[in-house]
């Protein structure tokens, strides 16, 4: 399948509605959406606008009550929730929900168990996926006896070493060091480049959004934005009224702009804004 | 209340092939009424630490005075007193929460300390504004939560215990922009108002450099260093080294300096003053 830019399209939210019980109100409403294989997108919104129960319609831990979304070309359903999270891996919010093994080892290799992984590859992937996170040295540990971040790198290699198509991060780096959450963008960006993987962000953090292709911002269950992190920048006097906040460097161009200075775009990063403002000084 | 650590280690599964020692000869002291924030990279021993706070675990050598409590290896019959006076919110909210319904789980705490509940009920609307928790979902089971609903429940609880020592461990962590500014403007408010000492474990920079007027670095269970946090900005070679950083608008000063060749005196983490001393060396320069 295919959209008009000519991207194949691998997930794909078709009218949907859901709730959680039939007496409870919607809290997603009519979404569609499309993400395209390779694309990096982030999902941001307030607390509780349906980002995590969005990305559990991607894996098949919720089904669509209206619509559908379509992982691959098939419809997420009872059906086909196997083969779906053989392509689609998902980190969730808190890694504790999703820890099976005893030791981390087996807990990183569970996933791969699944897939019917031969054992000598396991046993590659299981080396690199920790190495990934830094958490070598750490196999024979039981996963619930680690600290929270350590809890974290352990969710994602786990996810890491089972090698899907798209991740799905929902919030999977909250408790990361300003370090280890770089070290993971990183990563990101190379496995992007390696294999054409499709990566899901859902974070509160804009800056990290920025990282990102393309944003999409959800408000009470409702798809508020939608486009590159520089156009949310510009439309950041939104951002309050949504529960969000502009990061730094777009209220350091705000500020600056009082002093008659401007560039002539927003920009993400403060180098970006520090260098073209020298840039037009010079000029002068 | 006043914290003061001697000679504190602490392993975990002692005496099995998993001993771990997480906390190695800690001494330090933080003064009552004071606002102290603990930072370190993962693994580095900070919730280890504070959970000694609440006698949560305890010493397995060394001493801990709470106020007026003394924790160390032996077992101490005050515990539940302690609990009393030290609120804790805990890195991961599920950790807290287990009631049928949020209602009853953020007057867990208020009720099993005996607390008259009358009148703890009357400050409940207040609380749920202050963090921003829906009347609506009073009578939901914390499982039905949000990730950042779980997290307001969860402070909401520990808020109404009105603590004499209120022990944060990431609090903000899944909170949105909003929440997150408002729940910390409430910890520094209530700081204030209530004399209480506080203490943030977090890995955000910009809230430790805001908050706290002491910083604590841990690195593989001992502390590294405290200080002052304007003490700490001419020590981020140090920090980098430790896999920390510093604040977002710091680097943005560094760059300025680089850039244009200037030396600024003092950090500063607001927008408004960055933009004026950026815009003053532009502008200055066409005279020059
Ligand atoms: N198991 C559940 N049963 C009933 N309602 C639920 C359940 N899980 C979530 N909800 C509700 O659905 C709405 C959307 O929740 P969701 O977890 O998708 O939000 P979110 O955007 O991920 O929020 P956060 O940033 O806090 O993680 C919220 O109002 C929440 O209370
Ligand atoms: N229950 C436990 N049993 C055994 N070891 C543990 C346990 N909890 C933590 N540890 C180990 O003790 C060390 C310190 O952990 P702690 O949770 O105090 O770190 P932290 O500084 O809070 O890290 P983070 O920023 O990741 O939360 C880590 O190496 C961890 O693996
Ligand atoms: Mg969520
Ligand atoms: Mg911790």
């Amino acid at each position: 399948m295919n959209n008009s830019r000519g991207g194949n399209i691998l997930i794909s939210f078709q009218d949907v509605s859901f709730q959680y019980k039939e007496s409870d109100p919607y809290v997603l409403k009519n979404i569609n959406l499309e993400i395209e294989q390779g694309e990096w997108v982030s999902i941001v919104g307030h607390n509780g606008s349906g980002k995590s129960t969005a990305a559990k319609l991607m894996n098949g831990l919720a089904i669509a009550t209206e619509g559908e979304v379509v992982v691959d070309e098939r419809a997420v359903s009872e059906e086909t929730i196997y083969e779906i999270r053989r392509k689609l891996g998902m980190v969730f919010q808190n890694p504790e929900n999703q820890f099976v093994g005893t030791t981390v080892a087996d807990d990183v290799a569970f996933g791969m168990e699944n897939l019917g992984v031969e054992r000598s590859e396991m046993e590659v992937r299981l080396k690199q996926s920790l190495e990934a996170v830094r958490m070598k040295g750490y196999e024979d540990q039981e996963p619930h006896r680690l600290s929270g971040g350590q809890k974290q790198r352990i969710a994602i290699a786990g996810i890491l070493a089972m090698q899907p198509e798209v991740i799905v991060f929902d919030e999977a780096t909250t408790m990361l060091d300003p370090r280890g959450k770089k070290d993971l963008l990183d990563t990101i960006q190379e496995l992007r480049k390696e294999r054409n993987l499709t990566i899901v962000t859902i974070t509160h953090d804009l800056n990290e959004a920025s990282y990102s292709d393309r944003v999409i911002v959800l408000n009470q269950g409702e798809v508020h934005f939608e486009g590159t992190p520089r156009k949310l920048l510009e439309q950041h006097e939104m951002l309050p009224l949504i529960g969000l906040e502009a990061p730094f460097v777009t209220e350091l161009h705000q500020q600056i702009k009082k002093h008659g200075l401007t560039i002539t775009h927003e920009p993400l990063h403060y180098k970006e804004l520090v260098d073209e403002l020298w840039k037009l000084h010079l000029k002068k | 209340m006043e914290i003061t650590f001697k000679e504190v280690d602490y392993t975990y599964q002692p005496n099995t092939p998993f001993e771990h020692k997480a906390l190695k000869g800690v001494s330090f002291h933080i003064p009552k009424g004071s606002f102290t924030a603990i930072i370190g990279h993962t693994g580095s021993g900070k919730s280890t630490l504070i959970q000694q706070f609440n006698g949560l675990l305890r010493p397995t050598k060394g001493t801990a005075k709470i106020g007026e409590f003394t924790l160390s290896n032996e077992k101490n019959n005050q515990i539940k007193e302690l609990r009393k006076k030290v609120g804790m919110v805990f890195q991961y909210p599920e950790h807290q929460l287990f009631e049928e319904t949020v209602k009853k789980d953020i007057l867990f705490g208020p009720k099993n300390f005996g607390f008259k509940m009358d009148e703890v009920e009357k400050k409940l609307p207040k609380i749920l504004e202050d963090v921003g928790l829906d009347e609506s979902l009073l009578e939901r089971s914390p499982f039905e939560l949000s990730g950042g609903q779980m997290r307001r429940t969860a402070i909401a609880g520990v808020m109404l215990m009105e603590p004499e020592l209120l022990v944060l461990d990431e609090p903000t962590a899944g909170l949105d922009p909003y929440g997150k500014r408002q729940v910390m403007e409430l910890f520094s408010h209530l700081h204030q108002k209530r004399d209480q000492t506080t203490v943030l474990v977090t890995h955000d920079m910009e809230d430790a450099f805001k908050y706290a007027d002491q910083i604590m670095v841990l690195e593989d269970g001992k502390v590294n260093l405290i200080d002052h946090p304007k003490a700490l900005y001419t020590k981020k070679e140090h920090l980098q080294k430790l896999g920390l950083d510093l604040p977002e608008q710091f680097h943005c000063m560094d760059y300025i300096e680089r850039q244009l060749g200037v030396t600024f005196d003092e950090p500063t983490l607001s927008a408004e003053t960055i933009a004026g001393l950026l815009s003053n060396q532009l502008k200055g320069g066409d005279t020059q």
